[in-house]
């Protein structure tokens, strides 16, 4: 198992290397640059060329390149253009508070969504089976700003239940060590915190996870019904097993093998699709600050969170790939 | 009374948009304690339904189950589903014919074996492993206390099927079905697991329902035989008159069609003609009749009746084999009166 880990992680270098080129020629390629975006309106070509100059940006790209990468492996992604802050700052704000928000989305698609898909299996054919993949279906479709809108008007601005905005309530009390705000209220022992912190997940961690949720529900519905069908199931059957042992040990550990791939691919498009969620809850996480500084062509900020992301892409998969051995004997031999 | 008694058992699968499926079409059959009887027939002609109907594993949505199956006094049919759970596995046991498929992938052999013990034996986990692993021993693993940590993958097909038989004898059932145990395996491992088989049932006091269409296996091991046809008991006698001297025309056939020592399974002699599909229902007439080659117009006069040649040698032949006849007379028609 060592020796598979080490191998990924050896072949993660080359796809990151890959993709911090692209990025790199990508944000160059975008019309308009940094220089234009940061100077007044009506500046000359003359003051434009001065804050290219400034910020390197004449140099050859393939010099740029590789000043970056040196910059890189230090894990020093340079200095905001739009904050004038090191971006690294920036990311140890901001992505404890993506991440957070999307396992948080990701915990209730799977608390609600196996249950639910288990069920609509058992009762295969009936009117709540239908009941159910039909909501799927809605669910699948919605627009996440559309349901994030409907959720933080219902129950934040009409009824008042929830927070409407942010991470957490500037009146309570907090330290925070990790970033993680959760967590960071248990391990300081300050449940307030914690419990504040849950407050303002709650209703864009649904926003978020209801795509996920209803496609959880259908992959569930659909492997379980498979699995049901297998000659080792009637085997234990034919052993006269409890329905419960029956269901528990022997449909759903098989069931997990393929529901582990679409929760790590499903977690991967979370971590880089919140926008939408951040910024109708005006949440401080990644996907809002990079939307701005994608109009912004804030060069290094961009390129920092993109490669961050990617590293956490592969660290998801990596985590399947073990969560895959440990459940499936098969690939742990192979 | 038989331990298992089949009375007229129908089990029909009703599909949407398609013709009902007559399964099972009227099955009468009697297994007493401790006997070992073989339940041949070409596939399809509702062996392996039958035996999921003894065992209450039929889908529930789309099958019409009617007649009574009675196992040591109870009605299986129509026992609580708690009840059913209880005798599966403990008084009844089944062996199935893919031992590659049979057992759960993602479970050591350990915990498929245990898990019966605990259930039925009500043995502690500790308990469990020591009788587990004398299981195994029994059957004829070797390495058996290494094997209860490994998966299914690691073991080949005849070591699969000697666990699946492991579990099914855990319990010392009064009865096991064995649903062509050796159809998935190679020659060689075929002949060690009917011998397994052989020696389990006459050491215990096990009932032995031998699934098969090979006449080859029913010959080395069954007291008696009954033949299939189209869902229902067209022959039964014991062993030895059955192969000396059918009477019903599939059998005969059958038996042309068998693999003998002079004769191997390489080259298969005189198949019968036709296929199972081409049948006629039963109320219509002997279902064999338009692929028989004694075929008279009395076949076709509705149901054929089960007919006595002595006590323990009946079948459904309006037009019976004589004994030691050879091919179907053409004049026979012409003679009766
Ligand atoms: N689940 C099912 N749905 C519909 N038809 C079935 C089903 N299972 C078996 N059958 C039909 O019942 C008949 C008997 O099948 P089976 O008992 O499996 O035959 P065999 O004697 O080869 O074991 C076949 O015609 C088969 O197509
Ligand atoms: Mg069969």
């Amino acid at each position: 198992m060592g020796r598979v880990i080490a191998r990924r992680l050896l072949q993660a270098i080359p796809i990151l290397i890959g993709l911090s080129v692209l990025m790199f020629a990508w944000v160059r390629a975008l019309p308009g640059g940094p220089a234009e975006a940061l100077v007044r309106a009506d500046a000359s070509a003359a003051e434009v060329e001065a804050v290219r100059e400034s910020l390197g940006l004449n140099r050859p790209i393939w010099i740029q390149y590789l000043a970056y990468l040196k910059q890189v492996v230090q894990f020093d992604f340079g200095t905001s253009l739009m904050s004038r802050q090191p971006v690294r700052a920036e990311m140890i704000d901001r992505f404890p508070a993506s991440i957070e928000l999307a396992v948080s989305a990701m915990i209730f698609a799977l608390v609600i969504g196996v249950p639910l898909g288990y069920y609509a299996a058992r009762r295969y054919g009936s009117a709540l089976d239908h009941l159910f993949v039909a909501s799927s279906l809605i669910g699948i479709t919605i627009p996440v700003f559309f349901m994030a809108y409907l959720l933080k008007f219902v129950f934040a601005v009409q009824l008042g239940w929830l927070p409407t905005t942010g991470r957490s309530n500037a009146r309570v009390e907090s330290d925070h060590p990790t970033g993680f705000y959760v967590l960071d209220g248990l391990l300081t022992g300050n449940l307030g915190a914690s419990w504040d912190a849950i407050q303002h997940l709650i209703l864009p961690a649904i926003a978020l996870g209801t795509i996920p949720l209803a496609i959880i529900v259908r992959m569930t519905r659909a492997t379980v019904l498979d699995v049901m069908n297998e000659d080792y199931v009637r085997t234990a059957e034919a052993k006269g097993l409890t329905k419960f042992r029956i269901s528990s040990r022997h449909v759903m550990r098989n069931a997990l093998i393929p529901l582990v791939t679409i929760v790590g691919l499903q977690l991967g498009l979370l971590m880089s699709g919140t926008v939408l969620t951040e910024t109708v809850f005006s949440f401080p996480g990644v996907g809002s600050f990079v939307a701005g500084a994608l109009f912004a062509r804030d060069y290094p900020t961009i390129q920092g969170f993109v490669v961050v992301i990617a590293v956490m892409y592969i660290i998801v998969n990596l985590v399947v790939d073990i969560a895959y051995a440990y459940i499936d004997p098969r690939v742990r031999a192979s | 009374m038989a331990l298992l008694e089949i009375r007229d058992l129908k089990v029909v699968f009703t599909r949407r948009d398609k013709a009902p499926v007559h399964a099972v079409d009227g099955l009468n059959l009697d297994v007493d304690r401790g006997q070992t009887v073989g339940l041949v027939g070409e596939s399809g002609c509702g062996k392996s339904v039958t035996s999921l109907a003894i065992l209450g594993l039929l889908p529930t949505r789309g099958v019409e189950v009617s007649g009574t199956i009675t196992f040591d006094g109870e009605d299986l049919l129509t026992m609580s589903d708690t009840r059913r759970r209880e005798v599966r596995g403990r008084d009844i046991a089944m062996i199935f014919q893919d031992p590659m498929t049979s057992l759960n992938p993602v479970l050591r052999v350990g915990v498929q074996l245990t898990e019966t013990l605990r259930r039925h034996r009500g043995m502690s986990t500790g308990e469990a492993r020591v009788e587990a692993q004398r299981l195994l021993e029994q059957v004829g693993i070797p390495a058996a206390r290494q094997r209860l940590g490994e998966f299914p993958h690691q073991l080949s097909g005849g070591m699969r099927q000697r666990v699946l038989i492991a579990i099914a004898l855990a319990c010392s059932p009064k009865m096991l079905i064995a649903d062509e145990p050796t159809t998935a395996l190679d020659v060689t491992v075929q002949a060690q697991i009917l011998d397994l088989l052989r020696t389990h049932v006459a050491d215990s006091a096990t009932a032995l329902v031998m699934i098969t269409h090979d006449m080859g296996v029913v010959a080395g091991i069954c007291d008696e035989v009954s033949v299939m046809y189209a869902g229902r008991r067209i022959e039964a006698a014991r062993c030895y008159p059955l192969f000396e001297d059918p009477r019903h025309w599939y059998t005969k056939g059958l038996l042309a069609s068998a693999p003998t020592l002079e004769r191997p399974r390489a080259d298969r002699l005189s198949p019968i003609p036709g296929s199972a599909q081409d049948r006629i229902p039963w109320a219509q007439g002997c279902a064999f009749a338009p692929r028989c080659p004694a075929v008279t117009a009395d076949c076709l006069a509705g149901p054929p009746p089960m007919v006595s040649v002595d006590d323990t040698h009946q079948h459904r032949c309006v037009n019976p084999a004589q004994p030691h006849s050879g091919p179907a007379p053409a004049d026979k028609e012409l003679m009766s009166p």
